[in-house]
């Protein structure tokens, strides 16, 4: 059953019959818990990797979630910087929260340009990854107006003293406010909940005046509050 | 105000530019009023501007617009339409017959031609006038368009099932308590359906509850729908949005509220199929009669049953919530016979007009709604613990403050997905 399932994914198209996959699923769910099985399959799947169609990767980097390792990185790594391949390596590497997955996700962003940079930049945002915050203060001086906006979005997700010091270089323009001023926000948040007041105080500060829109002002307001309380 | 700045996320797009207007309505009457006084002359204002006994002055309605406007999202727009203290202003959708018709609706009721059309949700957001946005875009959007919602100032209307994913609630209620914005979840039925189970747990007649089962599925599959041309008035990409690219089908993107093939919350990349759409409902019902909606559970047991695999979620508080449980009906209660509770009011909506209501009085009040999110979330977060156990086909331990599962890794793999470039969250 299962060689007529692994069959049938080489030529997996949009409208085939799934039925013949099954097979395949039932082998991930008896895999649970034992590490060798799992091996086993994902080595199957990333050697079909580059034998199958959109659709057969599509189905593969699912599964790839559920028992994907340091093997899944090193093979998917290299589809990371590829407009067309960027996204399908991401749902797999993103979510198996491997160091190794974040270092790779990592070392692709200089490569990558456009929706494929944005795109490697929001995984390493959402990973926390602290390290990566020099590649984003470098895109967010960049040309690329939407990669220069992601690269705000994403310091003010780390959102510790080094991405707020490197968002606060950024050179502002009008094209980034609303974003910036959101980044900056979160960044002060974060550095509160740090245990940083002082630095919280500073940033929610500059948001306060009245050239701000209502919401900001209240948020910085209210951040002002909590730091006085702490 | 810029593409970029619109921009959040980014996209690529380089298209038109926005057209939303750059003053808010409230300057325009400030500023129209103080000239129109400086001149010292006559000046008419309309009895549609001054309102009446059905209808609040312009300057007092709540001015609003609808993102998705197809199938629930036309019956929101109906339900704010209807209401005299709301001006509605534009609407989006990324099928152009839909958003039209959309219009149409507006135009009629207002018996002009003002409301708005747009394609990108960003333009809606970047207008200044407007006061609040109704969400009804299919659920992979929700907690995108929610938080930037948000982050542009607006108070927000959103369709259950409100997240996608269990990553996303905690996002939309950090991001709508950042910017103290009124955001109501849109499951009508929490309060409305289940007053027959709700009444008696809160009047305390049943003693301390022990458990409340409920009944519905089923969960969304994937889907590998063959490729259909793509219809001229539909923006195919920014309809999938973040969720992963796939060919466009008639049914992986149909609003019908069938979730057992052929409509997008059937399909596990735009919804959690029954488990959510009608989980919204129920679930949110059960944890609002017993009292835990300010709560997740922290246990998730996998029961391999010969007749049907079933679930029982465990509360802090040590009430249990059950999923299919065998011989159990829909919102079936187990208290303490024999012992009566201290009574409870049961909370209820604040305003008048339902739900919709519920919401236009505290955008007014700045209260929080029945559904606030926080509470839309809790309840939805027990349809997400649920897919995933039935996925994993096993036990989970959920820790609710740092949102992980225990010692659980693989289980934390299916927490939430990799959204499509340009879309962050």
């Amino acid at each position: 059953m299962l060689d007529q399932a692994w069959e049938a994914l080489k030529g997996l198209e949009w409208g085939s019959d799934l039925s013949p996959l099954t097979a395949i699923d039932q082998a991930i769910d008896q895999a649970q818990g034992n590490p060798a099985a799992q091996a086993e399959l994902e080595e199957k799947m990333l050697g079909m990797l580059g034998a199958t169609t959109h659709a057969g990767r599509d189905y593969i980097v699912r599964r790839l979630v559920l028992v994907g390792s340091e093997r899944s990185v090193a093979a998917l790594s290299p589809h990371l910087t590829q407009a067309e391949t960027s996204h399908q390596a991401r749902l797999t590497l993103e979510q198996l929260h491997l160091p190794a997955a974040v270092e790779a996700l990592r070392a692709a962003v200089p490569a990558a340009t456009g929706a494929a940079k944005i795109g490697l930049m929001g995984s390493l945002a959402k990973l926390g990854d602290a390290q990566a915050t020099a590649l984003f203060a470098t895109a967010a001086s960049g040309d690329d107006a939407e990669v220069r906006a992601a690269a705000i979005w994403c310091l003010g997700q780390i959102g510790d003293a080094a991405a707020a010091a490197a968002l606060a270089s950024v050179p502002a323009d009008d094209q980034t406010t609303v974003i910036r001023t959101d980044a900056m926000l979160s960044c002060a948040e974060r550095l509160l909940a740090a245990g940083n007041p002082s630095a919280a105080r500073a940033i929610f500060s500059k948001f306060t005046g009245e050239s701000q829109p209502q919401h900001v002002r209240l948020a910085a307001n209210k951040g002002l509050l909590a730091t006085v309380r702490r | 105000m810029s593409r970029s700045e619109q921009s959040l996320p980014p996209t690529p797009e380089t298209g038109r530019a926005p057209t939303a207007v750059a003053a808010s309505r409230r300057d325009f009457f400030k500023q129209t009023s103080a000239a129109a006084a400086s001149l010292a002359i006559p000046y008419v204002i309309t009895s549609t501007a001054l309102g009446n006994a059905h209808r609040a002055p312009a300057s007092d309605r709540i001015v609003m617009a609808g993102i998705g406007v197809g199938n629930m999202g036309a019956g929101d727009q109906g339900a704010f339409l209807g209401r005299g203290d709301v001006q509605y202003v534009a609407v989006c959708d990324v099928r152009k017959g839909i958003m039209n018709a959309a219009k149409e609706r507006a135009d009629r009721h207002y018996q002009n031609s003002d409301c708005q059309t747009y394609a990108d949700f960003r333009d809606v957001l970047a207008r200044t006038d407007i006061d609040a946005v109704h969400i009804a875009t299919p659920d992979h959007w929700h907690a995108i368009q929610v938080i930037q919602a948000c982050v542009h100032g607006k108070d927000v209307y959103c369709q259950k099932p409100e997240t996608k994913t269990l990553r996303e609630g905690p996002l939309m209620v950090q991001a709508a308590r950042r910017y103290s914005r009124v955001v109501s979840g849109g499951s009508q039925r929490v309060l409305e359906d289940y007053r027959g189970t709700v009444d008696p747990c809160w009047s305390g007649e049943l003693g301390p509850i022990k458990s409340i089962n409920v009944n519905v599925g089923p969960l969304a599959q994937q889907c590998y729908l063959p490729a259909e041309a793509v219809p001229d008035d539909m923006d195919w990409e920014r309809w999938l949005g973040p969720a992963p690219w796939a060919p466009y089908n008639s049914k992986r993107c149909d609003g019908n509220f069938g979730t057992g093939g052929g409509s997008w919350r059937s399909y596990s990349d735009y919804s959690g199929g029954g488990m959510t759409d009608w989980g919204a409902h129920h679930f949110g019902g059960a944890t609002f009669a017993i009292d835990v909606r300010e709560l997740q559970p922290e246990e998730v047991l996998y029961h391999d049953d010969p007749q049907g695999p079933h679930l029982t979620f465990r509360y802090p508080n040590g009430i249990l919530l059950t999923h299919n449980r065998p011989g159990k009906g829909n919102m079936e209660v187990e208290g303490t016979p024999g012992e009566r509770r201290d009574p409870k009011p049961v909370p209820s909506y604040k305003g008048q007009g339902g739900i919709y209501g519920d919401f236009i009085e505290c955008v007014k009040t700045r209260e929080k709604p029945f559904r606030d999110i926080e509470y839309a979330v809790n309840s939805v977060a027990v349809s997400h613990l649920g897919i995933i156990a039935y996925q994993l086909k096993r036990n989970l331990k959920w820790d609710a403050a740092a949102q992980q599962f225990v010692d659980d890794p693989h289980a934390n793999r299916l927490l939430d997905y990799a959204r499509r470039e340009p879309w962050l969250l």
